[in-house]
């Protein structure tokens, strides 16, 4: 049993084998590179008009799906790739930095040409270029793309790489980071080895038009021997590095360091679920928190802090059991399930979007949290201290004022020239004890506005003894007139 | 190997000095569909893959040797039916006429070496008499 797209040829539309649509895509796109002439433009699409015409037929006799013998059939009537080449196949190809096919007058189908002059006999092989090689590879292909390049097993570069992951264990200096960095910038520079152009590139082949069209058909045969009978597996395997590579050409560069920090987690995919787990766990008890519950001694929000602290534990708690959640919800849904559904574009932009959203809005609002309880701590021990020494310096200075108050009061008569020396002998006191000074003209005036009274008493009782003895002078001097 | 490549060049390498010539031949009198044009060269054991064809066809499209037009077919996509033009018809012409020349030198020199084939023995190339 095998896989079926739906293709769509020239405006008809076909079901065709998986194993089918591989090698006439391939066949389509080494079409490209032999006819990317513009003189040569009509040609492709008056080839896929024949290709569909040939389906057509096939249909109308009977048959619902194309297979391999089909599109290899058709292959055989179009001509392979270097059949199509009109010159003697040992053109070399001229390619730019980007692959593509630069140079190439000698190389027009149909022409007549002049053989170039001999130079020497072919090398077998040209210097390699490094690519990665998603085909092969375990993750995003950086280690077989070197393996190729190098010429090592695959299986050897892969143990060194975790090596080194593990050598940073007992080396100081190394840093368990740098392999998963190293790692991650590999896989967004190195380009991939797709077409059948670049894979040859990768191998060091020389990039003939007859060995790229070769390729194509031996490629596919060789695949096609290596892969499980069954078909299941490789698919699998296939769709695995299609979605990562689909979802990091996506994102770009900055969403390929995200989705390569998860992914290299979910090497052990059990500890990306158990973070993803526990983050949301947390963000779920921040929010509850947030509504006055006490949950594992995580003191209340509700309860114990300000209403900024408040909103911003709240904003906190969401922006976790996004940032935790949608990784979580990623792996779930593309590794795990037995469905294997893709997400669609929209659904991608759409992630992404929350995803950095929440995780810039969880780091500023714990950044701003954390600070503002330092802020507090600071404050109030700052408010303490303050508290604790205008004390010490109240007691102090009572004891040495008191006796000047004193002094100069007994020496000057009237209380406001009093008034004036106790406030002159105060402003000597440092801004500092402010308080004490109010609270030290406090006592100062209540000192002297005793005293004050204390002498009012005096001169009124002295104004009355006074008055009575006048009172008592004239009452006499009344009883003598009356006689 | 490298005989076996050397053997096939050397025939597609003839073929394709006169592939042009057979095209223009076969369009003469009729509009022919592509498919239709590769049977007519396989009746005259003149084997070629389509997609040498449509490159070969483009060409004399665009050297306006040729026309084509579009038709609707029951059977799929619509074709193109390939005819010839007054300048291919021209170019027919002399094309025959160099066909005519130099069959005429290939045979004379065949005709030489069959009629000294006789005498059963090794000629030189000299004019030399003995």
């Amino acid at each position: 049993m095998k896989k079926t797209y739906n293709i769509n040829i020239a405006g008809s539309v076909f079901t065709i084998d998986d194993d089918a649509y591989t090698l006439l895509n391939d066949y389509l796109e080494t079409l490209q590179h032999v006819f990317h002439n513009t003189d040569n433009e009509e040609i492709i699409p008056d080839i896929e008009n024949r290709i569909a015409e040939i389906f057509t037929i096939k249909v109308t006799e009977g048959k619902s799906v194309i297979t391999l013998d089909d599109v290899e059939s058709v292959i055989s009537r179009i001509g392979k790739p270097e059949e199509l080449v009109e010159v003697d196949g040992t053109e070399t190809v001229m390619v730019d930095e980007n692959g593509n096919i630069t140079e190439e007058e000698n190389i027009e189908a149909g022409k007549k040409t002049v053989p170039p002059p001999y130079t020497g006999p072919q090398p077998e092989q040209v210097k390699k270029k490094l690519f990665r090689d998603s085909k092969e590879g375990m993750i995003g292909g950086v280690c077989a793309g070197l393996s190729k390049f190098l010429d090592f097993d695959v299986t050897w570069i892969r143990l060194i790489a975790v090596g080194l992951l593990l050598l940073s264990i007992p080396i100081d200096h190394l840093s368990i980071l740098t392999l998963p960095i190293v790692y991650i910038i590999l896989w967004i520079v190195l380009p991939d080895a797709s077409t059948p152009l670049q894979r040859m590139q990768m191998k060091g082949d020389v990039p003939t038009l007859s060995n790229i069209g070769k390729s194509v058909t031996g490629m596919f045969r060789q695949s096609q021997s290596k892969s499980n009978p069954y078909g299941y597996d490789s698919d699998n395997e296939k769709k695995d590095k299609r979605i990562a590579d689909e979802i990091a050409g996506f994102f770009g560069s900055v969403g390929k360091i995200c989705l390569a920090i998860l992914l290299v987690m979910a090497i052990v995919l059990e500890v990306a679920m158990i973070v993803g787990f526990l983050g949301c766990v947390f963000g779920l008890v921040l929010l509850s928190t947030a509504w006055g519950s006490d949950l594992f001694g995580i003191p209340s929000l509700m309860d114990n802090y300000s209403y900024n602290q408040w909103l911003l534990g709240l904003l906190m708690a969401i922006g976790y059991i996004v940032t935790f959640g949608i990784p979580l919800y990623c792996v779930i849904v593309l590794v795990l399930s037995k469905n294997r559904k893709n997400f669609g574009t929209v659904t991608k932009i759409v992630m992404s979007i929350f995803w950095i959203m929440a995780f810039v809005l969880a780091a500023v609002c714990t950044g701003l949290f954390i600070s503002n309880e330092e802020n507090r701590d600071e404050y109030w021990r700052h408010k303490y201290e303050q508290e604790s020494k205008t004390e010490i310096l109240y007691e102090d200075n009572e004891n040495e004022y008191n006796e000047d108050i004193y002094e100069s009061v007994d020496s000057i008569e009237t209380t406001q020239a009093k008034d004036t020396v106790v406030k002159a002998q105060l402003t000597v006191i440092t801004p500092r004890a402010e308080k004490a000074k109010e609270a030290k003209a406090k006592a100062a005036k209540a000192k002297t506005d005793k005293k004050f009274k204390a002498e009012k008493t005096k001169a009124e009782k002295t104004k009355a003894e006074k008055a009575k003895a006048v009172k008592a002078a004239a009452a006499p001097a009344d009883t003598v007139k009356t006689k | 190997m490298n005989s076996e490549i050397n053997e096939s060049n050397i025939k597609s390498q003839m073929r394709k000095g006169v592939l042009e010539y057979c095209i223009l031949l076969v369009l003469k009198d009729s509009r022919c569909y592509v498919s239709d044009i590769i049977e007519r060269l396989r009746e005259a054991d003149l084997i070629v893959v389509e997609g040498t064809l449509y490159t070969l066809l483009n060409r004399l499209r665009k050297e306006e040797k040729l026309t084509y037009e579009w038709e609707e077919s029951p059977k799929g996509p619509p074709r193109k039916y390939y005819k010839i033009t007054p300048v291919g018809e021209e170019v027919l012409g002399f094309m025959s006429e160099a066909w005519d020349e130099i069959s005429n030198s290939i045979s004379h020199f065949r005709n030489l070496d069959n009629s000294n084939r006789t005498t059963t023995e090794e000629t030189t190339c000299s004019t030399e008499e003995q």
